[in-house]
């Protein structure tokens, strides 16, 4: 079963997005905290990492250019997911795959992870 | 009347037309002789001036005491002197006498320097009216707080205003002459405003920049509009650079940025769950064939799109006005995009059937997402402004250089008058019977807005009662020979 890491300091998000991607047959963790994403990638070794812009007290952005500095974390694909104008620019910038606008269908969602997850 | 001088005929003639009046005198001051410019000066006949002294046939306005003393010690006087015709009239004249040591007669030659008088008193009175206009306008170039410099084509400064002075701490005189690099200005202030003086000896045209400035009150960031001054004949002369300090507006711009951030961030964060929820809602009921629940969901969502709508429409405003609307072009059939989001529409529109009819189709270089957005917006009016309508017609057309969309409804139609505002912002119509529709107001100008931001072009034809097609135009990148297979 491929495995994803969702971080998001919303909730309810995680909770959203956990539902239809388990739905989808994939394994779903997800953590609101920023701080403990390495962490969580050791432990859980993802398949793919969906990634919020703006959490609670750290950068979304920094996490990702550091995921994709090191040579553990690097191949993983990272898809940042936010509400913030010109996510698309951060995501650039950070070096990451793809990024999702919030708020998102579900289709969007399902077709985005599917396109990194074979 | 027996003559003392005798004149041969040449110069009698010369004497006579002479402009001048000529005149001699004899010791006593008699006059003995006379011009026929010298009569007509006077006003008097030969006659009656001959015989006469010429003090008392003529008064001068001169302080005659003084010239007269000086005359007598050098045996020669000349000035101007203000001479009373036989009517009484006054003219200007110059005066010219010499005393002929051997015979002691005076020649004297009058001229008449009137009207010389009256020009350089006209001239007199318009110099003291541009002294006065100067004076003005120095004091309004120096009340302003814009700053206003004035620089030719080698880049020195022939003119500055106070404001400039002030706030480079510098005395104008010191400023005068002097280049900005001279004057230890930032290299990238020397550059960009530099390029575009240099530009305006080229092209003529005026221009506007934004840029930072250094001033004693520290950095602060100015607009600077260059216009070009031309001499009578066209000729570019010199540039006028005007720079107003927007330091303030720039900040308070800035903070209207972050706070719309924050906003944007704060207002799409519950609509994700919110929308996430519903949309795993629905899939639960279609599972359970639960049909009025679904319906209700259904309603749920479409009314949460909307929200979603609004919310991007006021950040869109926000972006459009700080210029801050990003473009992200590809290249794509556009028929290709209008038939996604009619299919959209046809999946979700229970009142509406939407015919396309593509005539001809293109490639165009545009942001997909932007395009669709205007796609949505006129779709979405012309369902809205024809509710008792059963169809909309979307054509697609080219002309030479365009792909040509347009979005026709059979509604209630815009009149006249509407039509030339139904673009501008915050816009909504009103309708005779009170009847109002929802909206901000935002939607067609966004959209027009977005297809200008493109090269292309939006307007609308309508009749009322009638309905209303809404047109745009985009350039085309180019076209491939299968594509009008696509119908």
């Amino acid at each position: 079963m491929k495995k994803i890491l969702v971080v998001d300091d919303d909730r309810d998000i995680l909770e959203v997005i956990q539902i239809i991607l388990e739905d989808q047959g994939y394994d779903v963790h997800i953590t609101p905290d920023g701080n403990i994403v390495e962490r969580k990638i050791k432990e859980f070794s993802p398949d793919l990492i969906l990634l919020d812009i703006w959490l609670a007290g750290i950068d979304g952005q920094d996490i990702a250019a550091r995921l994709k500095k090191q040579n553990e974390t690097k191949e993983i694909p990272i898809v940042m997911i936010s509400a913030v104008n010109k996510s698309d620019q951060i995501a650039q910038n950070a070096g990451v795959e793809d990024f999702l606008s919030k708020p998102f269908d579900m289709d969007d969602l399902i077709s985005i992870v599917a396109k990194y997850i074979h | 009347m027996k003559r003392n001088v005798a004149l041969s005929d040449h110069y009698k003639a010369f004497f006579e037309n002479e402009m001048d009046g000529i005149f001699i005198a004899d010791k006593e001051g008699k006059i003995i002789e006379v011009n026929r410019s010298g009569c007509k000066l006077l006003g008097f006949s030969k006659k009656e001036i001959i015989g006469k002294s010429g003090s008392k046939l003529a008064r001068t306005h001169v302080n005659n005491k003084e010239a007269s003393q000086e005359f007598q010690r050098k045996g020669f006087w000349f000035g101007e002197v203000e001479v009373e015709r036989a009517d009484g009239s006054v003219i200007d004249t110059e005066l010219w006498a010499r005393r002929d040591k051997a015979s002691g007669n005076t020649y004297i030659i009058l001229r008449n320097i009137t009207e010389r008088k009256r020009t350089q008193r006209e001239l007199q009175k318009l110099t003291l009216k541009f002294e006065e206009q100067a004076r003005t306008l120095q004091a309004i170039l120096s009340s302003t707080t814009n700053h206003i410099y004035v620089v030719n084509r080698k880049g020195e400064y022939e003119y500055v205003n106070k404001a400039v002075s002030d706030a480079i701490g510098k005395p104008i005189n010191e400023i005068i002459g002097m280049t900005g690099k001279n004057l230890g200005f930032p290299n990238e202030f020397n550059e960009t405003i530099g390029g575009l003086r240099q530009k305006i000896f080229e092209t003529g045209k005026s221009y506007r920049a934004e840029t930072w400035f250094p001033t004693q009150e520290g950095e602060r960031f100015f607009e600077f509009v260059l216009n070009p001054i031309k001499d009578k004949k066209g000729t570019i002369v010199s540039v006028v650079k005007t720079a107003t300090d927007i330091t303030d507006r720039k900040l308070l711009e800035k903070k209207k940025d972050e706070f719309l951030g924050i906003a944007s961030h704060e207002l799409k964060t519950p609509l994700t769950s919110i929308k996430g929820y519903t949309q795993i809602l629905e899939r639960k009921f279609k599972k359970a064939e639960d049909e009025e629940s679904l319906h209700h969901i259904i309603r749920v969502e479409s009314q949460l799109n909307r929200l979603t709508t609004l919310v991007s429409d006021l950040l869109d405003v926000s972006r459009i006005d700080t210029g801050k609307m990003v473009l992200r072009r590809e290249e794509f059939p556009i028929v290709e995009l209008i038939d996604d989001i009619v299919h959209d529409f046809e999946y979700m529109s229970y009142s509406h059937e939407f015919i396309l009819q593509i005539i001809d189709n293109a490639y165009v270089g545009a942001d997909k997402y932007r395009i669709g957005q205007v796609l949505v917006n006129l779709i979405a009016n012309a369902i809205k402004y024809s509710p008792q309508a059963d169809k909309i017609i979307i054509t697609v057309d080219t002309d030479k250089e365009n792909v040509i969309v347009g979005v026709k409804d059979f509604g209630i139609g815009i009149d006249q008058r509407a039509q030339k505002k139904i673009f501008e912002r915050f816009y909504q119509m009103n309708f005779e019977n009170g009847e109002k529709f929802s909206g901000l107001g935002l939607g067609l100008f966004i959209s027009s807005e977005i297809i200008e931001r493109h090269g292309g072009e939006m307007w609308v034809e309508s009749k009322k009662g009638k309905g209303s097609t809404f047109y745009f135009s985009l350039p085309i990148i180019y076209k491939r020979k299968e594509m009008n297979r696509i119908n």
